[in-house]
């Protein structure tokens, strides 16, 4: 049975970077998990071109997930795609499964990244800007960022692509959001400690009877929270506030 | 460096906000960070890249979710307050608000550009689909390259326009006396990070995450104050 080498598996993650790219509303990632898959074909098929293109084909069928949790979708159907080659199983069989991964693997891959890590670190960022001036020392936080947003990043594409290769199947096992607890918890803790810091430091950097200050730092916090949570409307909770202050700010100089 | 420069190079890292390597180096804080190294001017860039940086963390790609070209129209912003910043002339905070005004409207120019890319992106598809029936070998590589030369494209242009855009808006408002007048845009710095700080708290929903905020920020003054009369 012909099976993916080392090198084969390096290609298909170092691909995978490219998951996104040719994203369209018809197939969504699948240009990317065909692009992906290249070294799989290439290795299974590469002396039957039809059989080649077919499995491409079928690569190129809708599919959509977070870009790094993708990778558990693609190791899982490079393992499934040894046993069609092996005629183990059909290729309809993989595709059933490759759909089914489609929820999962955008859910976790949302809940975790995008909600949690994403906002935490560069919110740290912000409030690292913010306490301190020196450039150099701007320069290794941005480092520091760089490492703790890749960190989970990179674990989770190079993972995902070895569990899903070694499991097939049995890689829902390891999509539950469980196993991400902890990360979880100590990211949404930075990210929560890190967006008190920014308005503990702007707040008392306002003058001690800047009452007006403080009030309008505080009204456009609920202004924008308002207006993007509750409303859902974006654009409005970053322009809105801003308007305000020049409204107050013209008041002021009136009277 | 020439505005054609930094949008080539800043269209490139843009990539990778959705469609390239997806590092993270496309957020503005990074971003601000390269283009003061460009210009040479390190602390307002990096300013105005962090307080801008909270704007766009509550934007959530998920599935086919439209949502605001942030890093692509802060680098836009970015550049439009450096250069005013640069010539000292008008308002702080008249600049800073214009910045960030311009930075909103091209983030949702940058979202419907995107909208139509990636509509476009489906002849790619069926091309690919078209080619997996011919007798060659199909090589998906061409097609992703493609791809993203237009993503690059369509970047630095969005990037140029909306400076050169922004530029010229300025400069027809700089001969007004309103530009200058320090007071009424005196506010504007406190309400764009009372915004960010708004905004970044759509993720942050969960009550006892709010207490945990509240208590940092009473800390953080605390400490401040004790700290300055100690």
């Amino acid at each position: 049975m012909h099976r993916i080498t080392r090198t084969d598996f390096w290609k298909i993650f170092f691909r995978s970077f490219f998951i996104q790219s040719g994203w369209n509303y018809k197939g969504m990632i699948s240009l990317g998990f065909t692009f992906a898959m290249e070294p799989v074909a290439k290795r299974l098929y590469k002396d039957d071109p039809e059989k080649y293109n077919r499995f491409l084909g079928r690569s190129l069928g809708f599919f959509n997930a977070h870009p790094y949790f993708a990778s558990y979708a693609l190791g899982a159907v490079a393992c499934l795609e040894e046993k069609i080659a092996a005629g183990e199983i059909t290729p309809d069989q993989s595709d059933v499964f490759k759909n089914a991964l489609i929820g999962p693997l955008g859910a976790l891959g949302d809940q975790i990244f995008w909600v949690v890590i994403k906002p935490a670190v560069f919110a740290l960022g912000v409030a690292a800007f913010l306490i301190i001036d020196d450039i150099n020392q701007r320069f290794y936080i941005l480092i520091l960022m760089f490492f703790l947003y890749n960190g989970p990043h990179f674990y989770v594409r190079y993972m995902g692509l070895r569990r899903g290769y070694e499991r097939g199947y049995g890689v829902c096992d390891a999509l539950k959001v469980e196993h991400f607890k902890l990360i979880k918890h100590v990211y949404g803790l930075l990210g929560a400690i890190s967006v008190g810091v920014v308005a503990g430091i702007y707040l008392s950097s306002l003058q001690v009877n800047d009452y007006l200050g403080v009030a309008l730092f505080l009204s456009a916090i609920l202004i924008a929270g308002y207006f993007k949570t509750s409303k859902s409307r974006t654009y409005w909770a970053m322009i809105l506030p801003l308007l305000f202050s020049v409204l107050v700010g013209i008041i002021n100089s009136i009277l | 460096m020439e505005l054609i420069g930094i949008s080539l190079l800043l269209g490139l890292i843009c990539l990778d906000q959705k469609y390239a390597l997806q590092l993270g180096i496309s957020q503005p804080l990074i971003t601000s960070m390269i283009l003061g190294v460009l210009t040479g001017e390190f602390v307002p860039s990096m300013y105005f890249g962090a307080i801008i940086q909270l704007f766009w963390l509550a934007n959530l790609p998920i599935g086919a979710a439209k949502i605001p070209d942030g890093n692509i129209a802060s680098v836009i912003g970015a550049y439009i307050y450096l250069h005013f910043e640069q010539q000292g002339h008008l308002a702080h905070g008249f600049i800073l608000l214009a910045a960030v005004l311009m930075t909103v409207l091209f983030s949702f120019i940058g979202s419907e550009m995107d909208i139509w890319i990636r509509k476009g992106n489906v002849r790619f598809l069926d091309w690919g689909l078209r080619d997996v029936h011919n007798k060659k070998k199909f090589r998906v590589g061409k097609y992703i390259i493609s791809t993203l030369g237009v993503h690059f494209i369509a970047n630095s242009l969005l990037i140029y326009i909306g400076s050169m855009l922004g530029l010229w808006i300025m400069e027809s408002a700089a001969p007004f006396s309103f530009c200058a007048r320090t007071n009424w845009w005196r506010y504007v710095d406190i309400a764009v990070i009372g915004t960010g700080v708004g905004m970044v708290m759509a993720v942050y929903k969960e009550k006892k995450t709010h207490r945990l905020m509240g208590i940092i920020i009473l800390l953080v003054i605390l400490g401040l104050k004790v700290a300055h009369y100690a």
